[in-house]
């Protein structure tokens, strides 16, 4: 099978890369010019999301995305940097999943933030039917931004999407690299109920508050 | 206190048909800062996009000012922010995939920022309500709809971008003391009804131009709202009674005078 993993400039796609690359054949695009990550022998490319030619060139053959960018986007500096956050993980998650639909590519995993549910006190039991709770702030609110366009789309009906939350990758209070990657594989292979909305959204968390 | 009674009051988007229904409803009772992306020296002498009987913005003179502002731009739309006691964001793009992000989610993501650092205490916040979507999810097989019902835009361009815009001004909303009231809107058409329209029937969320004006002259001047962020159906009460519309009146103190029975009633 093969994956189109977004976000492969940054650490996790790098660790989601390397994990993987034995089991699926990954196209592996990021913002960076050049990824700094270890891709385990995944061909990189740079890609703007936000072009639709150049989405849809990249889903050639693609039978699952695995869209990693809104967990840990690059952040720029500079006056405009939060509105071109804001519109680079929203519009760019809404080309990448419309063009998913347009290429009948069956299903979408979106890796979100964890972080969207921690303003609730310390000794709420929160789950994943609670509402997410953004600061008003594009590094918090994008995200969200990316949940809610996938969350939308899916519901015409066209495009599965798994939405994880993780936490920041190994640390004490976050998610395992190990429990990314088979959460993930498991996003990836789980049989869906096959109802008209078709929008799953799992807590991936290993320790701290949120750990089940 | 977020009522304003008087004072200065900022609109974004005031070049569009609803930004000149909003001038021509508080000029009298507002000094208006109007803004647009594009001057309002030329829009004023140009017939409306929405056809001769839209309303076209009005080019007010001092003390009220007129601005070239692009929502897009935080320091344009905090500097036109400065000094005021309300907003008003009626600024849309409706099908060009980079600027519908830009204005109406960027755009409103800026005018909510500016409106909580400038200290502004209410802000009133548009955007459409689409009867019908395409999807199964939408509200089109319904009735008694009401306003506080979760929007699902699906994946229209339009619909989702200004959803997304209507979240962010939630958030602020419901993090940064900011009272917002968000006017939803469907159809509009001229309160005049012409004999050749008699009887042809009209949409179910319908308002005349000149009740969509009179609508944020009673959102700047309601009293406090029971949460940080109310949503309003603007809309005609219908007899179909698929949407609500008794919120606006109870909350607001605003209810439509224009209720267009001569277009749902048989022509004799």
């Amino acid at each position: 099978m093969k994956l189109l993993l977004t976000g492969a400039d940054r650490p996790l796609g790098g660790v989601l890369c390397r994990s993987l690359a034995a089991k699926y054949e990954i196209a592996a695009v990021g913002e960076a010019e050049e990824t700094g990550e270890e891709l385990g022998g995944c061909s990189y490319r740079s890609t703007d999301l936000c072009d639709p030619a150049g989405v849809k060139d990249i889903l050639d053959g693609v039978e699952r995305i695995v869209h990693t960018q809104p967990f840990d986007p690059l952040v720029g500096t500079g006056a405009q940097a939060e509105q071109e956050l804001l519109d680079r993980i929203a519009r760019g998650t809404y080309v990448l999943a419309m063009a998913a639909v347009e290429a009948r590519i069956g299903r979408l995993v979106l890796i979100s933030q964890m972080a969207l549910m921690q303003d609730y006190p310390d000794d709420y039991i929160v789950a994943e039917t609670w509402a997410p709770l953004p600061r008003a702030e594009a590094e918090s609110l994008a995200p969200h931004m990316a949940e809610l366009v996938c969350r939308e789309i899916a519901r015409q009906g066209q495009l599965e999407v798994a939405c994880l939350r993780f936490g920041s990758l190994d640390t004490g209070d976050g998610t395992t690299a190990a429990a990314a990657v088979t959460a993930v594989v498991d996003a990836l292979t789980r049989e869906e109920p096959g109802r008209g909305h078709s929008w799953g959204l799992h807590h991936v968390v290993s320790g701290g508050r949120f750990a089940r | 206190m977020a009522t304003v009674q008087e004072g200065k009051v900022v609109i974004f988007g005031a070049g569009g048909p609803v930004g000149a229904a909003a001038i021509r409803s508080l000029k009298d009772h507002y000094t208006l800062r109007c803004t647009d992306v594009r001057p309002l020296e030329e829009i004023s002498q140009e017939e409306s996009p929405q056809g001769p009987r839209a309303p076209v913005a009005e080019l007010l003179e001092s003390p009220h000012e007129n601005c070239v502002v692009d929502v897009a731009v935080y320091e344009q739309v905090l500097e036109a922010c400065q000094g005021m006691d309300a907003i008003i964001n009626v600024s849309v793009v409706r099908p060009h995939p980079v600027l519908a992000f830009s204005v109406n989610m960027v755009g409103a993501y800026n005018v909510a920022k500016a409106a909580a650092q400038c200290g502004v205490k209410r802000l009133i916040h548009t955007g459409p309500f689409h009867t019908t979507l395409g999807h199964n999810a939408d509200y089109w097989n319904d009735a008694g709809v009401v306003d506080d019902v979760p929007l699902h835009p699906g994946g229209d361009l339009y619909a989702l971008t200004k959803y997304l815009g209507g979240e962010i001004t939630r958030t602020f909303a419901q993090r940064c003391s900011l009272e917002v009231l968000t006017f939803l809107y469907c159809g509009f058409r001229p309160a005049e009804i012409l004999a050749e329209e008699r009887g042809k029937g009209v949409g179910t969320f319908t308002v005349s131009w000149e009740d969509t004006g009179a609508a944020f002259l009673c959102g700047l001047r309601a009293p406090v709202m029971p949460n940080p962020y109310e949503v309003f159906f603007i809309a005609s009460p219908s007899p179909a009674g698929q949407f609500r519309v008794d919120k606006a009146k109870r909350l607001l103190g605003w209810e439509a005078r224009d209720t267009f029975e001569e277009l749902y009633r048989m022509r004799n």
